[in-house]
């Protein structure tokens, strides 16, 4: 059976300018899935943009190339990746006047 | 259930963790959601961001994966780059937390013992052996009258000056309100949202690990100094060298006393020194949750390593 294992990044949290997820390992794992459920988001023209990055060390971090559709509304939003190494973490930039968004960030890993 | 020679468990062993085979029901540590809506009760807000666990395979940009002592992973446990001053509470993301949950069946002497490493995060020059406050290892255990926190961490380091002591949870006396936020922690006995006393409220010597008043050298009202327990561990010489450490809390539920502390080399006989204990809580009977953390000094992210654990139980022959 394979080896399975959620772990949730942000917890509700609001962000009111760009942040990245706390690194996390992931050498075990073969695939991954990020979700973003927007539990708010408030301003105008307010847009979240996020992507997937990598990394060797968990210092230095890399674009690896898979995006989240541009984020404009509440509501719960996934992407895939795979063969990603040792580390993964979303890079995430919030545009928009007086921009602020509370979310939760799930990473689902799997063997 | 065999263990490595390493490890000396008492008779009966509860579990044995070796992280190459998935984080074996170890998950972080998050505050209880209230019973009427999905958030976090007010007073526990500050605890929803601590750092979870992760399957660490230790690889380092200059010197390749690590690995663990048997194997390739190891548990990691890590903050954010954040810390607060020595004085104050933690502050949210400058602890990491791993926990475990389960129920206990004999009420006799417990043991933990896991073999560790700890390290500051390599994205700067220097060891950052000083950027570590503290780490450590608690039981949170309910019996039939008592909730008790039986922990025990190693004191690094406080506003950058080294401290290397280890302590125990013990609960200096005081008013509830001094030890952290009085408001609604969890539902009370008969799960009624209707009032104020159908809820549970912190009481003084929960949580020892962030509650209670904190001083300038890293201690807190939370916690007693073993006497003659400074001692060096081995921070090798760049922040990508490891070195595993074992570490043993034994502790006699039945009379609720610290048993004996051995870390590396260094054994203390703790026999006829108190838990921290409260009144029982609804709903947790035979509770038995171990749990392991860290806690940052500085702006930069620490990492506590188990390559594995065990708990075991016995009528303790030791000391």
């Amino acid at each position: 059976m394979r080896q399975f294992y959620t772990v949730v990044l942000e917890r509700m949290q609001t962000y009111t300018g760009d942040f990245q997820t706390e690194p996390y390992e992931t050498a075990w794992a073969g695939e991954a899935m990020f979700f973003i459920r927007v539990h708010e988001l408030k301003g105008t023209e307010t847009k979240l943009r996020s992507r997937v990055q990598v990394s060797v060390d968990g210092i230095d971090w890399i674009d690896e190339g898979t995006a989240f559709p541009v984020i404009s509304d509440e509501g719960s939003h996934f992407i895939r990746t795979s063969h990603f190494g040792g580390w993964l973490r979303l890079a995430n930039v919030l545009e928009g006047d007086d921009a602020s968004v509370r979310l939760t960030i799930q990473l689902v890993l799997k063997e | 259930m065999r263990l490595p020679d390493t490890y000396k468990p008492l008779s009966e062993v509860i579990f044995y963790d070796d992280f190459d085979s998935g984080l074996n029901g170890w998950i972080n540590l998050a505050p209880n959601l209230s019973q009427d809506k999905m958030e976090y009760y007010p007073a526990q807000w500050r605890f929803a961001h601590w750092g979870p666990p992760m399957l660490s395979a230790a690889t380092f940009g200059y010197a390749g994966t690590h690995g663990s002592m048997h194997g390739t992973y190891s548990m990691k446990i890590g903050t954010r780059p954040v810390a607060g001053e020595p004085e104050e509470q933690p502050v949210p993301g400058s602890m990491g937390h791993a926990i475990k949950r389960l129920t206990f069946v004999k009420r006799q002497c417990l043991k933990c013992e896991m073999w560790y490493t700890y390290r500051a995060e390599q994205d700067r020059p220097g060891i950052g052996e000083n950027a570590i406050r503290a780490f450590g290892f608690f039981w949170d255990v309910q019996d039939a009258e008592k909730r008790s926190f039986y922990g025990a961490r190693y004191l690094n380091a406080a506003g950058g000056k080294m401290q290397q002591r280890w302590q125990l949870f013990r609960t200096e006396p005081g008013k509830p309100e001094d030890w952290g936020d009085t408001g609604r922690s969890a539902p009370g006995e008969a799960l009624d949202e209707g009032g104020e006393e159908e809820h549970v409220f912190l009481q003084r010597g929960v949580d020892p690990q962030w509650h209670g008043k904190r001083f300038e050298n890293g201690s807190s009202d939370a916690f007693y100094d073993i006497p003659d327990s400074h001692q060096r561990l081995c921070f090798n010489e760049t922040a990508d060298k490891l070195n595993w450490h074992y570490f043993s809390l034994t502790v006699d539920l039945a009379k609720r006393e610290y048993v004996e502390l051995q870390s590396v080399d260094r054994v203390f006989n703790l026999r006829g020194i108190g838990p921290t204990s409260v009144e029982a809580y609804p709903r947790i009977n035979q509770l038995l949750n171990p749990v392991i953390w860290i806690e940052s000094d500085t702006n930069r992210r620490v990492f506590l390593f188990v390559d594995s654990i065990a708990n075991s139980t016995g009528k303790g022959e030791l000391v």
